[in-house]
């Protein structure tokens, strides 16, 4: 067995062998079975790293022929490496999580399993991928995993909804990547990706239908919608779906495009203009919501903004920066996801309203919410400031100044946001519904396995933040040579930039933390007022009835801010799209009907008569 | 059914989708012995053309297979049936006739006679295919028949007749090309039309047999695209198809089937909901072989699909490239709707239903594995590179 393959066929393995012992295995058993070929997939994943380290690629085929000349061939270089490491990490993780979570689920833990490994397999075969056909497919097969996991609980309204919305959205707009393959395929002859007669057939067109299918699947403006309604899915899948398996699937695609050649000149500037946008269209519905998987779901839009921004700029910096903050977000995403999954688990809601002061309840469980917090915020010490600082660092460089202040104010608000979902959730008093059930015993600490999937990968945002090196050169920097640039950035402990531009960044930190010390002291030596007697910062906003400003009333604050944003809808658009189409068709259904349908012999002698005029005249 | 490169026989198609469909109908029950002789004998002489192969016995046996899908409609006993039947029947036999005519004239494809016999028929087969396959505009008898007779005969009349029908057609073209590449432009109009009339009806129908004909009318016009070019790749995708819209049909007219005996009576987007919490395999079997009409890999439909999207480029350029994407992205919203509307979500009532007989789950999850299991192995599909002498001696003008 090729070690190249290994990872699939840990995870296809573990798959097959949950439909085959589905009858004697007990759900926590499913659990166990599915986590173990996860971490043996990572396993596995960890011992091509250091051959991929070296700018090694690593290739092997599974099957030598599968349709038309095609093999189904894996072709392992510094990208692919990263997809199946974060995949098998991510996936491991979020298993490890569901062995408790999911246990006391009536039905359908087999499909569930079986459909979480092939999800994860699916984001490895596109990795790994030789061949653009074979790509495509797995693009389409995690897409079907997808909506088969977001559809899980299929008789209530809500999944399936959701469900269809996912479907209906990546995939149409998948059709842009088949027809780019196609295209490819017309005028080169070739499907392989490293093949560099490619480049022939790689034109701008070629290029921009592959982003479009990139865009709806990375969640970009205007086809994000789908994200927020596939929240009605179990825990492990959003986790899944937002931190590694479904999202990252288009930056994967955006960056595997600069294997086949430049695309930036033309497309690079708009996709940074898109990634802009989606960065505060993200967060600024984020600050609006009341359900906390629904306000992760919206910062999933806002932080791809970051990751596809950064890809987008086009050089080794920015690539870099996109690629380590593809990584960091899987880790605090995942980790955020999990910890809502734990506090609806504990308490049965995930509305804000209705929660606050669990930290009393769940104190291990609100530090990994903290950690997660903190590095999707990007506070220092964590790998999400590392993500931004490197991405600010390269949007600098390049002298896209918007993509900047959009990075700038975005992490502004998502800072707010969190502040937002943290007091709301776990500090404050304990609404009455919940004191109640707790003084019945009913509120929880998360189970044990629960704590070690979403605390490894809480442990991993501090670690990367802490040395990011570590991530930077094992894994990001090979990942940008494999697509043919330069890694001339480098970073050191807690994010320091050591490479190109590190002058530049450290000198400007060094300002902003001058500035802020100074302030500080100034603040201190004048006339400071006391401490505040609430527990909250509120902004100087009057506070509510109560010790807290709620959940309901920051939407409040976000609503009356920004009005005019929250009327941005691109669903009546698609939705008017599909209804007209269905009228016309009615309507002309109806109108030829009396010809068509109603009067056969007529039919049949004008058709005799129309084919016999168009082949008489040629 | 045009020559696969591997061991597969050109019957074993038939012969299968055959097979599920009379397994069903035995699980299902309620068939009479009329509809069982039909059916029999619509399966044994489908069976019997594709043994036979290219030939007059073979155009022969092809036509007996229709007239006892003919037959079949008949026997159904249902209230629409007579009035079925006559619509049909007003289809079948001038189709017959015309594409019986046809052969003749071109002597099943050997000899291309002297203007402007070629010509006539050429339009004599234009015609008779159409009308056989429902194409639009002649499709008036395929939503009558559809409405009129249960599921599971539809499973024989699609799975078994149309796709006969688009088989001898894919051999003609290899056979005869000059057919198809001498009157490029009204086969491509046929198959355009097809392809955008088939989803503009499904998209304005509420009854769900009717809804996957119609699919099955644009499938149809897509296949037809695929005939159109001598390249071979084009001529796989096709052949593909061909027998990816066989196996997908079986599925989602075998899943309705259930369903229908189910519930005791027809199935509609309009007013049935959440059949899947009923009929879960049936469920799950829909949405496979409605995937596989759409082309969702991994299935047959994929390999077919990519082809054709490949075939478009070369037919008509990006304007065709674009229809086919706006037919095909239509395609899978009407199937989305009809999963989400019929199947998934909120059962209409509480009242609870028998599960579908094990005998016809087993039939439909050995086919949605069919399904999968042919994506991931299409080669055994694939046609010959390389056209026959004899083709390509006309093609290229050179034939005596």
């Amino acid at each position: 067995m090729d070690p190249v393959t290994l990872p699939v066929l840990a995870l296809l393995a573990g798959a097959g062998l949950q439909l085959v012992l589905a009858p004697w295995l007990s759900p926590l058993a499913k659990g166990r079975l599915a986590a173990l070929a996860a971490a043996l997939a990572f396993a596995a994943a960890l011992a091509l790293l250091p051959a991929t380290m070296h700018g090694d690629v690593l290739t092997a085929t599974l099957t030598p022929v599968w349709d038309a000349d095609t093999a189904v061939t894996f072709r392992v270089d510094g990208l692919a490496a990263l997809f199946t490491l974060m995949g098998t990490a991510a996936g491991t993780a979020i298993l490890i999580f569901s062995i408790r979570y999911m246990a006391d689920e009536p039905q359908g833990l087999t499909r569930f399993y079986t459909i979480m490994l092939v999800f994860v397999a699916g984001l490895l075969v596109l990795g790994s991928a030789a061949d653009l056909l074979i790509a495509y497919v797995a693009w389409e097969v995690i897409g079907l995993c997808s909506y088969t996991l977001v559809g899980f609980w299929y008789r209530q309204k809500a999944a399936v909804d959701g469900a269809r919305k996912v479907l209906v959205i990546t995939h149409l707009a998948g059709y842009g990547f088949l027809v780019a393959i196609v295209l490819l395929q017309l005028r080169t002859g070739t499907l392989d990706w490293a093949d560099p007669k490619l480049a022939a057939g790689f034109t701008t067109g070629v290029a921009a239908l592959m982003i479009v299918s990139a865009m709806a699947k990375s969640v970009m403006f205007p086809l994000h919608t789908w994200i927020p309604e596939a929240m009605n899915a179990p825990t492990p899948v959003s986790a899944l779906l937002h931190s590694a398996c479904y999202v990252k699937a288009g930056v994967y695609l955006i960056a595997r495009m600069y294997s086949i050649g430049p695309w930036t000149p033309e497309l690079g500037g708009p996709l940074a203009i898109v990634a802009s946008v989606t960065i505060l269209v993200g967060v600024i519905f984020a600050l609006k919501q009341t359900d906390l998987k629904r306000l992760l779901a919206f910062h999933t839009v806002s932080q791809l903004g970051y990751i596809v921004g950064g890809l987008a700029i086009g050089t080794a910096w920015g690539i870099a920066a996109g690629l380590f903050y593809t990584l960091s977000h899987a880790l605090f995403k995942g980790t955020l996801f999990m910890v809502a999954g734990s506090v609806q688990h504990a308490t049965g809601t995930r509305d804000l309203t209705r929660l606050g002061g669990l930290s009393s309840v769940m104190p291990w469980t609100t530090k990994i919410w903290i950690v997660a917090a903190a590095a999707i915020a990007g506070v220092p010490l964590t790998n999400g400031f590392v993500a931004k600082w490197l991405l600010f660092g390269a949007a600098l460089d390049k002298g896209w100044l918007f993509l900047l202040a959009a990075g700038w104010i975005g992490s502004i608000l998502t800072a707010f946001s969190f502040l937002k979902a943290t007091v709301n959730v776990f500090y404050g008093a304990m609404p009455v519904e919940l004191a109640r059930a707790q003084a019945r015993h009913e509120l929880h600490e998360a189970s044990p396995s629960m704590l070690i999937g979403m605390g490894l990968m809480a442990a991993g945002c501090v670690v990367f933040g802490l040395a990011p090196q570590l991530m930077m050169d094992a894994i990001v920097a090979p990942a940008v040579a494999g697509l043919g640039f330069t890694p001339d950035v480098a970073t050191s402990w807690g994010g320091i930039a050591t490479g190109r531009g590190a002058i530049g960044l450290t000198v400007g930190a060094t300002l902003v933390a001058a500035a802020l010390a100074m302030g500080w002291i100034v603040w201190r030596l004048a006339d400071a007022p006391t401490r505040a007697t609430v527990a909250v910062f509120t902004g100087g906003e009057p506070l509510p009835a109560g010790d807290r400003p709620g959940a309901v009333d920051f939407a409040g604050m976000a609503e009356d801010a920004f009005h005019p944003v929250y009327g941005v809808d691109p669903d009546p658009l698609w939705l008017g799209i599909w209804s007209r189409a269905g009228r016309v068709a009615t309507g002309t259904r109806n109108a030829f009907a009396p010809l068509l349908e109603r009067r056969p012999a007529l039919l049949i002698l004008l058709a005799t008569l129309a084919v016999a005029a168009t082949l008489a005249l040629g | 059914m045009v020559s696969p490169t591997l061991t597969l026989p050109p019957f074993a198609l038939p012969l299968a989708v055959g097979l599920a469909g009379a397994l069903l109908a035995v699980a299902l029950g309620g068939r009479n012995k009329a509809w069982w002789g039909a059916a029999i004998l619509l399966v044994a002489t489908a069976v019997a053309a594709r043994l036979v192969g290219h030939s007059a016995l073979g155009a022969t046996l092809g036509a007996a297979s229709e007239l006892a899908a003919l037959a079949l409609v008949a026997a159904s006993g249902t209230r629409d049936a007579p009035a079925a039947t006559r619509t049909f029947a007003l289809a079948l036999v001038p189709a017959i006739v015309a594409v019986g005519a046809g052969l003749t004239l071109i002597r099943l494809g050997h000899l291309r006679p002297a203007a402007p016999w070629d010509t006539i028929a050429v339009g004599l087969l234009m015609l008779g295919f159409a009308l056989k396959l429902a194409l639009v505009p002649l499709y008036f008898w395929l939503p009558v028949v559809a409405r009129a007779v249960p599921a599971v005969s539809l499973v024989l009349i699609v799975g078994v007749v149309d796709t006969g029908v688009l088989a001898d057609l894919a051999e003609l073209a290899q056979v005869a090309p000059w057919i198809l590449a001498d009157h490029l432009a009204p086969w491509t109009v046929l198959a355009a039309a097809s392809l955008l009339g088939g989803v503009a009806l499904a998209i304005a129908e509420t009854d769900l047999k009717t809804i996957l004909v119609f699919t099955g009318v644009a499938d149809a016009g897509l296949i037809l695209l695929g005939l159109l070019t001598v390249d071979p790749v084009s001529q796989t995708g096709a052949s593909l198809g061909l027998v990816g819209k066989a196996l997908a049909d079986t599925a989602l007219f075998g899943a309705v089937a259930c369903g229908e005996a189910a519930l005791g009576r027809p199935l509609s987007i309009a007013t049935t909901r959440g059949l899947a919490g009923r009929l879960p395999v049936a469920s799950a079997v829909f949405m496979v072989g409605a995937g596989a009409l759409v082309g969702l890999p991994p299935s047959l439909g994929f390999s077919a699909h990519w082809r054709l999207f490949r075939t478009a480029e070369v037919v008509g350029g990006p304007v065709m490239v674009t229809l086919v994407f706006v037919a095909v992205a239509a395609l899978l919203l009407v199937m989305v709707r009809a999963l989400h509307r019929v199947w998934l979500g909120p059962a209409e009532t509480e009242t609870p239903a028998p599960p579908a007989p094990v005998a016809a789950r087993v039939v439909l999850i050995v086919t949605a594995l069919a399904i999968v299991a042919s994506g991931l192995v299409p080669r055994i599909f694939e046609v010959p590179t390389e056209m026959p002498s004899h083709a390509l001696a006309l093609v290229e003008g050179t034939a005596p």
